[in-house]
């Protein structure tokens, strides 16, 4: 070999390692990226500094996206921080990083997240892997289970108005670790609730998370806060008549809303006829509403699930409070029992206006001196829940509450109309009506991955009104009279249950629950009695409708919800029901699917579509939930309710957590809804032939929602928007032709706002427009007659009119619009805390329709169109001692 | 509770919302009760909230009893306009109807006669008040109205009503439970027979005014048609839901085909009380 050619050779075998090495460990990098995908950094080392990796896509998730700035620094530290922290092993192969998941060991960190204070339970605190970006949050019993990497060093835990911690994890072990969070030092009673993941982090789509502490600073109707009156204020929600309570979501009707207190159903939600909710605020730890893409576990209603949570009880302090309003008073105790094992709490509400108007009433009424007069509605709470051991924790929940009126005459009389005539009188009458809900809950964790909840439930609504009269002629012999008479009406609809639901969390890419549901339901709709004894003769002793039917609904649920890849998550779900009465049965497989997508800038595209069935009917002639409504079961002629759901929605919670907005759109088709034709007589009955009174249609409603929310500062609130459409079609309604439901509302705005000032004060304003509900009036009226001839001596008041009514809901009320303001003053003296709440509703005295009808003109005795407008400016005062 | 309070608070205003109005129709107002002559007003139907209706005084009245004319003759009486029958009403037979009038949609409607109902025992002593009578309800679906009224003698000895009194009845007949709290008395009391079919019942009527000694009551117990009885029903809902803001509008029944009313048969029975 020449000298030439051994030169050129060395030459060649020198540059060849220049050229394939470049680079080594301590090739000093320099890099900036922000909230780029891990790809995009490989991109750049590899033009930059010729280092090429090698990796699969369908392996390796490049899409993480990473924020790192370093200048300078070696190879190694920067691959480090890139991958490993991201669960990404590599691997130098010649000249190439091979890249490769990380086989890391895994273990799963689990256990309940607590009020440090008080023991309550957390529910929707998120505990959170900072290093892998991976996290959880807390479910209904405050239970959380994170697997996650063995070398994970520490868990970061947060909730609103709790001070976040830092979990430090020593070893490498699957471990229980009970978490306690101590509240912030705020003004603001301690929120307990409102602290899900960010928007983008939650698959679930059309769902409200109501802050109780919001419920309670709002402005105030009669110094009662309310916490169903909260969930009106928000988008996709009605709130039916002015003043109620009730709720229409999307286009639903108020008994197609599921509402659950700790788990079981309650019938009927309000009190005083729809104006107050039956949830005393005091008592109510978590509030979560579902307008749609309702989860699997969730079934038996079409188009609401509100899952109301009540308190567990301070296990470590006895706590009081005593609340005086306007209208009720309320009182709480909570304490342990067995310090650390055992707690309770207790609530109790009255309302008073009847001890105020007894006397009065007794005159009015003509009562008698052993008259009584009683008017009130009152409910009662109580909870109990006991830790047997790190697995094992039980809780017994019991609701109870009625609306009463009762009078009650016993008087000897002189006269009667004017002439002289002696006799005794006794009347007793009744009228009440009332909820019972009662549930038995074992948690039980099986493992830390593996979760159960088992319930016991037991629920009830009935109606019950009956009379006593006895009467006496006193001018006997010369008189002999009597009467002895009493008569009973009453509807009754029960269930009891049991179902055992599990929470399985395999990995941080899987959430499962499923479960099974069987709950046997017992209808008594309207049983009448009666015993008459006239003049020592048994006229009367018999019963009416005295049946009694029911029906078992079994369920089985699934849902998944799983991180397919960073930035697209699936929710898979399935709720399989069959409802079972005598001689037939029904059954029912309703997919229930959610689905995420992360678009750029953390905006989150969600997806979601529904089936819900509905077995259960609500007979009702009534333009609002009246409690003499009747729950029947369905039937080959009146088959059972489905309704089909499909939502897509963009969400997104700001970075720091302070701002959130969400836009959604929803198109609903509801089947078999009914329309009950009977008419609106005295305390009807549903006899066998109550099929023969209801026709059987479909439903329609859709439109958009808008929501923007500041949820941290002094300065908080949201402002709502519902754009919506909700239509009926009934065979013989409107000529079949599809018309507006009674509460379809084209636009309705929410703003609601609050103030904190100072350590002290907070100030609140509500303000609310919605357009014209739809209005049914006659169409044309005619001459009435009741009389064969006209020779017959006239009525003692003149006969008046026929009404023709025309077509349903095709007029229109105006518009609605209402400023209510509230004010909050917290003093807190030696462990005591006082708070006044005052209130104005209705600020601008605005007279909003409550409904319109033909009012006579007593001079002229010409009908007149008139508007009654209910509520007019209202102050209310609350003042509440908690020690 | 607080709806009472509420309403106690209420501010009503008169409005003016156009509502459509479908244009007038003939209305026919006639119940045929056997062995009366048959009186039936002709008017029109008006915008919505009237309650003055005019009479359509020339309108072409075609009765058929059992498919004969009965013809008919327009009196004034008491002021209104009536077309009145030249024979009585027969029990035993179908009756129909038809009116035209110019410019409107002719109206046509048919009906027959309910049997009458069985009465006895009336009972109503001085002093006191009560009314005290057995009915005999016969097996089948049968719907009474009752009333009663202060009556007097005339000339050929028979009590004749003068003036409509108020009573209330046992609530297990109509379920009228508030009654008893409320002190109200009624002037009429629709009834259908689902609770005593097929028996004879006794029944007690606790009248608003004592009873006096020497005055005569007469006690109406009419039978009516299923037509009849809806239409009354549904009218007497209707007022009473006047201005009830918790309950749904309910539609009147009419049996008056291409128009509104009642074209109905009824059939009433009488029981004399000498208060004693």
């Amino acid at each position: 070999m020449s000298l030439a050619r051994k030169l050129l050779l060395g030459l060649v075998i020198a540059c060849i390692p220049m050229q394939v090495f470049a680079w080594n460990w301590r090739t000093k990098i320099s890099l900036s990226l922000k909230d780029q995908p891990l790809s995009v950094a490989c991109e750049w080392m590899e033009k930059e500094y010729g280092i090429h990796f090698s990796y699969s896509r369908d392996v390796v998730t490049m899409t993480r996206r990473v924020t790192l700035r370093v200048k300078d620094v070696p190879l190694r530290r920067v691959l480090d921080q890139l991958f490993t922290e991201n669960g990404i092993q590599y691997k130098r192969i010649g000249d190439q990083l091979v890249l490769t998941v990380k086989h890391a060991a895994s273990r799963t960190i689990s256990g309940f997240v607590e009020d440090a204070v008080t023991g309550e339970k957390l529910i929707g605190a998120t505990v959170y892997a900072p290093g892998l970006h991976t996290g959880t949050t807390s479910n209904q019993y405050g239970f959380y289970s994170l697997t996650t990497a063995k070398d994970t060093s520490s868990l970061s835990v947060s909730y609103i108005g709790y001070k976040p911690v830092s979990i430090p994890l020593k070893d490498g072990e699957s471990r229980r670790v009970n978490i306690k969070l101590s509240p912030a030092n705020t003004l603001q009673e301690v929120e307990v609730t409102d602290n899900l993941p960010k928007l983008q982090e939650q698959t679930q789509m059309s769902k409200v998370n109501l802050a109780v502490s919001q419920t309670k600073t709002m402005p105030r109707m009669l110094g009662e806060a309310d916490v169903l009156r909260t969930i009106q204020a928000m988008p996709g929600v009605s709130g039916g008549m002015e003043g109620s309570s009730g709720i229409h979501v999307r286009g639903g009707s108020p008994d197609q809303n599921l509402i659950l207190l700790d788990g079981t159903p309650v019938y009927n939600s309000t009190h005083a006829f729809g104006i107050f909710s039956v949830f005393n605020p005091d008592m109510v730890k978590n509030v979560e509403l579902y307008k749609g893409a309702f989860p699997a576990r969730y079934g038996g209603r079409l188009s609401s699930v509100v899952d109301i949570s009540m308190k567990d009880g301070d296990m470590h302090e006895y706590h009081g409070e005593v609340s005086l309003g306007l209208l009720a008073s309320k009182v709480m105790v909570e304490g342990p029992i067995a310090k650390g094992k055992t707690s309770f709490i207790v609530t109790g509400r009255r309302t008073y206006a009847d001890l105020l108007a007894q006397q009065v009433a007794q005159q009015q009424l003509n009562l008698g001196k052993e008259g009584e007069f009683w008017l009130y509605f009152f409910d009662a709470n109580a909870k109990i829940n006991h830790i047997f051991s790190q697995k094992d924790r039980l809780y017994f929940s019991a609701y109870g509450g009625r609306d009463h009126l009762s009078v009650k005459r016993d008087h000897e009389f002189d006269t009667m109309n004017g002439e002289a005539k002696r006799y005794h009188e006794q009347m007793r009458f009744r009228l009440g009506w009332g909820n019972q809900a009662y549930s038995l809950r074992w948690n039980h964790i099986f493992s830390p991955r593996l979760f159960s909840n088992t319930t016991l439930n037991y629920s009830q609504f009935n109606f019950n009104t009956d009379y006593q009269y006895k009467y006496m002629a006193l001018d006997t012999p010369r008189v002999q009279e009597s009467d002895n008479m009493n008569g009973r009406y009453f509807s009754k609809v029960q269930n009891a249950g049991g179902k055992i639901d599990f929470d399985y969390r395999p990995n941080p890419n899987h959430a499962v629950r499923f479960g099974l549901q069987a709950t046997y339901n017992i209808f008594q709709p309207g049983i009448l009695r009666f015993n008459n004894i006239s003049d020592n003769q048994q006229l009367t002793d018999t019963s009416y409708n005295d049946e009694t039917s029911g029906g078992l609904e079994l369920a089985v649920y699934f849902e998944d919800d799983w991180r397919i890849g960073d930035s697209v998550h699936l929710n898979l779900g399935v709720h399989a029901s069959s409802f079972f009465v005598p001689g037939r049965s029904y059954l029912s497989v309703q997919p229930r699917l959610g689905f995420r997508y992360l678009l750029p800038r953390r905006w989150a595209l969600k997806l979601s579509n529904t089936v819900m069935t509905q077995y259960l009917h609500l007979l009702t002639n009534s333009a609002t939930y009246m409690p003499t409504d009747l729950w029947v079961a369905a039937t080959d002629k009146v088959p059972p309710m489905h309704a089909n759901q499909v939502a897509a929605g963009l969400a997104k919670t700001s970075q720091s957590g302070m701002y959130e907005v969400s836009v959604e759109g929803y198109y609903k088709t509801m089947f078999n809804v009914i329309e009950y034709n009977e008419l609106a007589d005295n305390f009807q009955s549903a006899t066998r032939s109550w099929e023969d009174n209801v026709i059987v249609g479909r439903g329609w409603s859709y439109g958009g929602e808008f929501f923007l929310q500041k949820k941290k500062g002094d300065f908080r609130g949201w402002i709502g928007y519902t754009l919506a459409w909700s239509q009926r079609s009934f065979p013989n309604v409107n000529q079949g032709r599809v018309f507006p439901y009674k509460y379809d509302r084209r636009h309705d705005v929410e703003l609601v706002l609050t103030q904190r000032l100072g350590k002290r004060w907070e100030l609140s304003a509500q303000w609310q427009y919605a357009s014209g509900a739809p209005l049914s009036l006659p169409v044309g009226s005619y001459e009435e007659t009741g009389e064969s001839s006209p020779h017959m001596p006239p009525p003692q008041e003149p006969g008046g009119e026929v009404d023709i009514v025309g077509n349903r809901n095709m007029l229109r009320m105006q518009d609605v619009h209402r400023l209510d303001l509230g004010a909050t003053h917290v003093k807190e003296r030696k462990k005591v805390k006082y708070t006044l709440n005052i209130s104005l509703y209705n600020v601008y005295n605005q007279q909003n329709p409550f409904f319109y009808y033909y009012k006579r003109n007593n001079e002229t005795r010409a009908r007149e169109l008139t508007m009654l407008s209910i509520l007019p400016i209202l102050p209310s005062v609350s003042y509440s001692i908690r020690f | 509770m607080m709806l009472i309070f509420s309403l106690a608070a209420a501010c009503e205003k008169q409005v003016n919302i156009p509502i459509p109005y479908d244009g007038d129709k003939i209305v026919v107002n006639g119940l045929l009760q056997p062995d009366s002559l048959l009186y039936i007003r002709i008017t029109r139907s008006q915008p919505p909230g009237a309650s003055v209706f005019p009479e359509i005084a020339d309108a072409g009245v075609e009765v058929k009893a059992g498919g004969q004319w009965l013809p008919v003759q327009r009196q004034e009486i008491g002021g209104k306009g009536y077309f009145v029958s030249l024979a009585p009403v027969a029990a035993h037979l179908s009756y129909s109807i038809t009116v035209t009038a110019p410019g409107l949609d002719t109206a046509h409607a048919a009906d027959t006669l309910p049997r009458r109902p069985f009465l006895r025992e009336p009972f109503a002593q001085a002093g006191g008040n009560r009314v005290k009578f057995l009915l005999k309800d016969l097996p089948g679906k049968d719907f009474y109205r009752f009333r009663l009224f202060s009556g007097e003698k005339n000339a050929a000895g028979v009590v004749v009503p003068v003036k409509r009194l108020r009573y209330r009845f046992d609530p297990s007949y109509n379920n009228s439970f508030t009654d008893l709290i409320t002190n109200n008395y009624l002037e009429s009391t629709l009834i259908p027979d689902e609770r005593f079919d097929g028996r004879e019942t006794t029944i007690v009527m606790q009248t608003e005014e004592m009873n006096k000694a020497g005055d005569y009551l007469l006690l109406e117990v009419t039978g009516l048609t299923y037509d009849t009885w809806h239409y009354m029903k549904t009218l007497e809902v209707q007022n009473a839901n006047e201005g009830n803001l918790l309950v749904e509008q309910n539609r009147v029944h009419s049996n008056v085909n291409g128009g509104y009313g009642i074209f109905g048969g009824l059939h009433a029975a009488y029981l004399e009380i000498a208060i004693k």
